[in-house]
């Protein structure tokens, strides 16, 4: 459990990346969108979240904008730029790569065990 | 409806953020969705408590996002400058048409009393008792930069930078510190020069006017001058006790 909400908190800003591919979101939609993939295990907290937006917005990888709602607070939406979806990939290539080192290192353990 | 816990508690989080656009907008952004979150969670069932308590548990430690909020183009701090700067130059402004009236409230008292000790006598104008006329006068000159004074040494940051302000002036009691050893000196430094002007002043008028029985009370005089200036520079100047 630990080991999983780890590895996502090391990939807070390429998840959030990951989810403003199809359409531009907000702060509580895209951890909704996290519990419902992880089937309610996992959320990120705001904090985190927050701190990563910051990030994402400082390197120019996301711009935000106000919605303009009627009633109630206003939502902040954020979209992914040209660069924040080379980011993303790039955070993929790696996720990859960590996933298939980590498989082999594990095989690799696994056999000797058998051994 | 529990907005208004969700507020309140936002509120005491913030509490201790510095004051800017940034976090004025990070604030507005987790109140909206902790409060969509809330009311997703009591649709769902959830008590109001429970929900409560679901909601602000996620939030985590925001005061690592207040840490990079203070940093770079602080907009707070470039406003807080503006009106520093600003009301330096008021108060200087203020300062020097106040310290202009006193010279001239003291140049109409000195003129009343040479003209008296020089004609060893008042001077009537019209019935008018002209001497006294320009004591009269010199006091009232006097309320206008006292006014002016305090005036100054009332200003206040405006309402919405006063939280901001006070951070500031707690950051910089260090050198405040030197501040007041430095301004110390130079009021007594400025002090003893009165005294020796007042005393050069004495003999001048004593040995011209050859009123030695009445000059003394340009010492008087001198001290009560010297008990002015100290009042203003506390009102002008106010200096926190250690």
């Amino acid at each position: 459990m630990s080991i999983t909400a780890d590895i996502i908190r090391g990939h807070t800003e390429t998840i959030i990346l990951a989810s403003l591919l199809e359409h531009d979101s907000y702060g509580y939609q895209i951890n909704k969108d996290i519990l419902r993939k992880t089937d309610n295990r996992y959320e990120l907290k705001e904090a985190t979240l927050y701190t990563a937006f910051r990030r994402l917005e400082q390197a120019g990888y996301i711009t935000t904008y106000w919605g303009d709602e009627k009633v109630g607070a206003r939502r902040r939406y954020y979209s992914i730029t040209q660069e924040g979806r080379k980011a993303c990939e790039q955070g993929l290539r790696e996720w990859i790569e960590a996933k298939a080192v980590i498989d082999r290192l594990l095989e690799l353990d696994q056999w000797e065990v058998s051994l | 409806m529990d907005n208004l816990r969700i507020r309140k508690y936002m509120d005491q989080l913030f509490e201790n953020a510095p004051v800017n656009r940034r976090t004025l907008e990070l604030k507005e952004e987790l109140i909206a969705n902790a409060l969509e979150k809330y009311n997703d969670l009591t649709l769902r069932g959830y008590g109001e408590d429970e929900a409560f308590q679901l909601v602000i548990g996620s939030i985590g430690d925001v005061r690592q996002l207040f840490a990079e909020m203070g940093t770079d183009d602080d907009y707070s701090h470039a406003y807080y400058l503006q009106w520093a700067r600003e009301a330096q130059e008021k108060k200087a402004a203020l300062t020097a048409v106040s310290v202009g009236l006193f010279l001239l409230a003291g140049t109409v008292l000195v003129v009343s009393f040479l003209l008296y000790w020089y004609n060893e006598k008042f001077i009537y104008i019209n019935g008018q008792n002209l001497n006294l006329l320009g004591i009269g006068v010199a006091l009232l000159i006097c309320i206008v930069p006292v006014s002016l004074l305090v005036y100054a040494s009332k200003i206040q940051p405006p309402a919405e930078l006063a939280d901001y302000a006070a951070r500031q002036a707690v950051c910089s009691s260090e050198s405040k510190k030197q501040r007041r050893k430095r301004f110390k000196q130079i009021k007594g430094s400025l002090e003893g020069l009165m005294w020796i002007l007042i005393v050069i002043f004495y003999f001048i008028v004593s040995f011209y006017t050859q009123a030695w029985y009445i000059t003394w009370i340009i010492f008087l005089g001198g001290a009560a001058v010297e008990c002015l200036l100290d009042a203003l520079t506390k009102i002008f100047f106010p200096m926190d006790k250690e």
